[in-house]
């Protein structure tokens, strides 16, 4: 009896596999089917933004559009599950610009780059997105890395925004503000994950007119003394903020600036709008430094800031290349991205957008975080940096709570790091 | 020990063939694939050609320092959270066991924190242990004055802090299990040591613990097998961090799987963490049962 | 004089059992109810204008059009009460059998199902993303509920063991004497008696089900996402939506408290003393 159940329930689940997939078989074959895309992308703003563009384009051109919102590490995640395994969907891929070594050879090189959305973007981010001659992805919503500060604070403090130029220069305001009895800290970043304590580190190394690795990333600079000096920069920044902050990431250094208890940090321009939004506690407080901040002593042409962001590229395996192409010509050109920028707070890629008054209206501050960022690099584009970055978060936090020196800390990243290449 | 199989056996097995039949379809292969991608080098991305590399991957990962530091925090957290979550279990059981007014509603009550999903219950404490803004700190210095906040992710604190979410987390499962138990224990046995006028704590020793025996072995290995793999807890709340203080196994696992792509390693790791979950299976098994038929 | 004292401590006890349990709870669906700015204030408000806007964006405002909440909600109790009934009726019958026939060779079964479990999750993604996406099984809600049973029948089947083994012993032999087939005695004698233990386990294998995050997460894209792929969304690019976060964990426990009142029916009560006459 028990058995005759359990058969028949077999038989159930057997043919209900059956079903699933005779129907899928039956949408791959059918060469009348619409079309349909379908992409992921990171919830929030660039979610929303990119939801808006493709529903535009979705209704222009007859098309079906499915976009989904996952946070950054599952759209990761799902997006090299099916890229290994070669599956068509999502046809149209998010590429973070990290991900840009990992992920370009499950990307289909652009072939119908419109020319003139390709002459209006901002050509550094272009080239984050090729490799080796190729166009893999257009940029959609890219940013860099600025300081943001609380205006009412510094004023009150007698500082004059303008004249932190200089990193040393920010020590020194930094420290004046900082009031820990009142729970208020001169500084703030996103310490606990990986990819956000590098960028915070690079962006200060770059400052000092240096990179991790140099030009064919076949050796690391942890042992230069220019980035001794940075990551000593680093330290002192680093104690003038809360004592937490080692767990804090990026949700609370954002929330910190909410709440009133961070005055300066290293934060993505992207978030402004997020930080200074009406409603909270400190609303219409906050600003931008206009300039990216240098090393004392360095050459400002060597300095440097960071940027970083997203584009989008096409899945090598998806049958709707064309289609797929058209989309990422749409939503990096001039229209779409004013749009996305004006009603959706998207950070725009194309330069002529940071002139235009509509923009300039909705977020004053685009003028000075353009400005702030016009000398960025990308983050070292080499496909085994996730692991490089957990090395190094590991050994600097270890400086950070002072368990070992600053020299110590460097030589063991550059050991981690060495022994990673030769693996 | 008898070896022929008996009719009455032979009935026995038709009730346990479903269950094994069926998790054998289901999980066999990828236990297969996990087991022969451990002896190869994969990776989904870089280079992603398989190479068989033999035992190289387990020969790596037991010399690996980040890994062997992550075992000394893992055997930390287990011991301390499954120490702690089977005496407050036991205690809570006991205590809702008793007759009293409102006894039903907190049974319910109890059990909640078991019912929410671990990832949401890390970011609730994260919430509320914030150094500088959380509402514990702030019931604490509003009671001790101002100063006295404590950081709860501190080094020294960040694995004390994990394994206190932990423990709120999962002791209502022990308390259920031994509440259970308590439940199944004839009332006349009880009756018959009051009657031979037995204290509490002999009742507790002779009678009561003995019936336990079984609950409580398996509520153990339950929670030896979770924490061996914990991994939202102090994902979530630490990232591992500060400096590693709180990188358990199910971390490193998760980093090696779904960071860094690396899927005959992190197959290696798996294997790693099978072996030892069940070697303190037995272990336990051998302490319960000593003294058993 | 001892009454009262006894009746004080039940009630000193139940009142901080209850506090640590709800309070954090509580202080989550303040936030749920709080504006964005309110969140922020500091100090922490207690008093403030409570707002719906955070549930009212759950339900009506979702991220994705095809993430809606109810048709997640909908996928979560589907896939979590099939499981359950075909975990419970597989694991019911197998723990039945090692924990009281005791048949040759029922410790190594055992081991064996205590074994396949300890495989953790993760790494049996990778070959079942594989497997599902060539028959078809991606992204749907059979493809969630085949790997959760074979998830749940391990933990249930250990965990139901000593709940039978506790029934007194020779229940089966009295009712054999009076006429009852095998599973006619486990049927209608042994069951009602581990009642307790099925409605424990049930509850702590709902609870697995309800919330798990890493078999959805790479296994389904949107037609299939259960309830915890879609909370996991408050985590945005401009920061964590906290007032989401606190709606979210209220909405999520409701019905897995639901469900719990209604199989602690089945927990209350001992062993019928007189079952069996020493």
């Amino acid at each position: 009896m028990k058995k005759l159940a359990i058969l028949m329930i077999m038989m159930l689940v057997f043919s209900m596999v059956c079903f699933a997939q005779g129907a899928q078989e039956a949408a791959k074959a059918d060469p009348n089917a619409p079309k349909k895309l379908t992409m992921m992308f990171s919830s929030g703003g660039a979610g929303k933004a990119l939801t808006a563009a493709a529903e535009k384009f979705g209704k222009e051109r007859g098309v079906e559009m499915e976009v989904l919102t996952f946070p950054v590490g599952e759209v990761y995640e799902k997006q090299i599950l099916a890229l290994s395994s070669k599956q068509g969907t999502p046809d149209v891929i998010s590429v973070d610009d990290t991900w840009m070594p990992v992920l370009h050879p499950f990307l289909e090189p652009m072939k119908n780059v419109d020319p003139t959305v390709a002459a209006e973007l901002v050509p550094a981010y272009k080239e984050a997105f090729a490799l080796k001659g190729n166009q893999y992805a257009l940029p959609v919503r890219l940013g860099g890395q600025a300081i943001f500060y609380r205006k009412d604070i510094l004023e009150k403090a007698g500082i004059d925004p303008s004249t932190l130029t200089t990193w040393e220069a920010i020590l020194d305001a930094v420290r004046k503000v900082n009031d820990p009895a009142n729970k208020v800290y001169g500084w703030v970043g996103g310490y606990s994950e990986d990819s956000y304590f590098n960028t915070n580190w690079l962006t200060i190394l770059s400052g000092y007119g240096l990179d991790i690795m140099n030009e064919d990333m076949t050796k690391f600079n942890f042992l230069d003394p220019k980035a001794i000096k940075a990551t000593e920069m680093f330290v002192e920044l680093t104690k003038c903020a809360s004592p937490s902050i080692l767990s804090y990431g990026y949700n609370e250094q954002i929330a910190a600036f909410q709440d009133g208890s961070a005055v300066m940090g290293i934060v993505w321009t992207p978030r402004f709008q997020a930080i200074n939004k009406a409603g909270l506690p400190h609303s219409g407080q906050f600003d931008v430094l206009p300039f990216n901040p240098i090393g004392e002593g360095t050459d400002p042409a060597k300095a440097a800031t960071r940027v970083n962001g997203w584009g989008l590229g096409v899945n090598k395996y998806t049958p709707n290349k064309a289609l797929a192409e058209e989309f990422i010509n749409y939503v990096a050109s001039f229209d779409t991205q004013l749009y996305l920028a004006i009603e959706n707070s998207n950070s725009p890629v194309v330069s002529k957008i940071f002139e235009n008054a509509d923009f300039l209206k909705t977020v004053p501050v685009a003028e000075k975080m353009n400005t702030a960022i016009a000398k960025g690099i990308t983050r070292p584009m080499h496909v085994r940096w996730a692991e490089m970055e957990s090395i190094i978060k590991t050994n600097l936090q270890r400086v950070l709570i002072g368990e070992v020196s600053v020299e110590d800390g460097l030589k063991a990243c550059q050991t981690g790091c060495e022994k990673l290449l030769k693996d | 020990m008898k070896r022929i199989i008996t009719a009455k056996d032979k009935y026995a097995y038709k009730y346990i063939f479903p269950a094994l039949i069926y998790m054998c379809l289901v999980l066999f292969i990828p236990l297969v694939f996990s087991l022969v991608t451990s002896f190869f080098k994969w990776d989904l991305i870089g280079d992603i050609t398989r190479k068989f590399i033999g035992l190289k991957n387990y020969r790596k990962l037991l010399t690996d320092d980040e890994t062997l530091n992550s075992f000394k925090v893992t055997f930390q957290f287990l011991f301390w959270t499954v120490l702690l979550e089977m005496i407050f279990g036991y205690l809570i059981a006991a205590f809702l066991n008793r007759k009293f007014f409102g006894n039903k509603v907190v049974r319910v009550i109890i059990l909640i924190p078991m019912m929410l999903s671990p990832t949401i219950v890390a970011l609730m404490w994260k919430i509320i242990f914030n150094g500088d803004h959380g509402i514990a700190n702030y019931i604490i210095e509003s009671i001790l004055g101002p100063g006295h906040a404590v950081i709860w992710f501190s080094k020294e604190n960040a694995l004390r802090s994990v394994i206190f979410v932990d423990v709120w987390l999962n002791t209502p499962f022990v308390a259920l299990m031994v509440l259970a138990g308590l439940q199944g224990i004839p009332t006349e046995l009880i009756e018959a040591a009051d009657v031979d006028g037995a204290n509490l704590f002999q009742k507790n020793r002779y009678i009561i613990i003995p019936s336990l025996k079984q609950v409580l072995l398996v509520a153990v290995i339950f929670r030896t097998t979770f924490n061996l793999r914990q991994f939202p807890l102090p994902w979530i709340m630490t990232a591992g961090g500060p400096a590693n203080a709180t990188n358990v196994f199910g971390i490193e696992l998760y980093r090696q799987a779904f960071s860094f792509y690396h899927i005959g390693y992190s197959s290696a790791l798996s294997w790693l963490l099978i072996i030892i979950t069940f070697g303190f299976s037995v272990l336990y098994t051998r302490i319960t049962l000593r003294g058993e038929k | 004089m001892r009454k009262i004292l006894n009746s004080v401590f039940n009630f000193v006890v139940s009142l901080i059992l209850i506090s640590i349990v709800l309070l954090p709870l509580l202080w989550m669906f303040l936030m749920s109810i709080k504006t964005e700015g309110d969140i922020m204030a500091w100090p922490p408000k207690f008093f403030f204008k409570p707002t719906a806007e955070n549930y009212y964006n759950i339900f009506f405002n979702p991220a994705n059009s095809r993430l809606s909440f109810t048709h997640v909600l909908k996928n979560s109790v589907i896939i979590t009460l099939i499981t359950l009934v075909f975990s419970l009726g597989l694991s019911t019958l197998a723990a039945y059998s090692i924990g009281r026939l005791k048949p040759v060779g029922y410790r190594g079964l055992n081991y064996m199902i205590l074994g396949l479990r300890m495989i953790p999750p993760i790494a049996i993604v990778v070959p079942l993303f594989i497997i599902w996406n060539t028959i078809g099984l991606y992204d749907t809600i059979w493809g969630l509920i085949i790997p959760y049973v074979a998830i749940n029948i391990p933990l249930a089947t250990w965990l139901l063991e000593g709940f039978f083994e506790a029934i007194p012993r020779n229940l089966e032999d009295a009712a054999a004497i009076d006429g009852c087939t095998g599973f006619q005695a486990f049927r209608i004698i042994i069951l009602p008696l581990a009642a307790p233990g099925i409605a424990a386990t049930s509850i702590f294998s709902f609870s697995l089900s309800w919330n798990n995050l890493t078999l959805p997460l790479p296994l389904t894209m949107s037609k299939a996402a259960t309830l915890p792929v879609l909370a996991s969304q408050v985590r945005t690019d401009e920061g964590l939506l906290w007032g989401q976060l606190g709606a979210y964990s209220i909405l999520m426990i409701i019905p897995m408290i639901i469900f719990t009142i209604f199989s602690s029916k089945y927990l209350i009560g001992g062993i019928s003393s007189g079952a069996v006459k020493e």
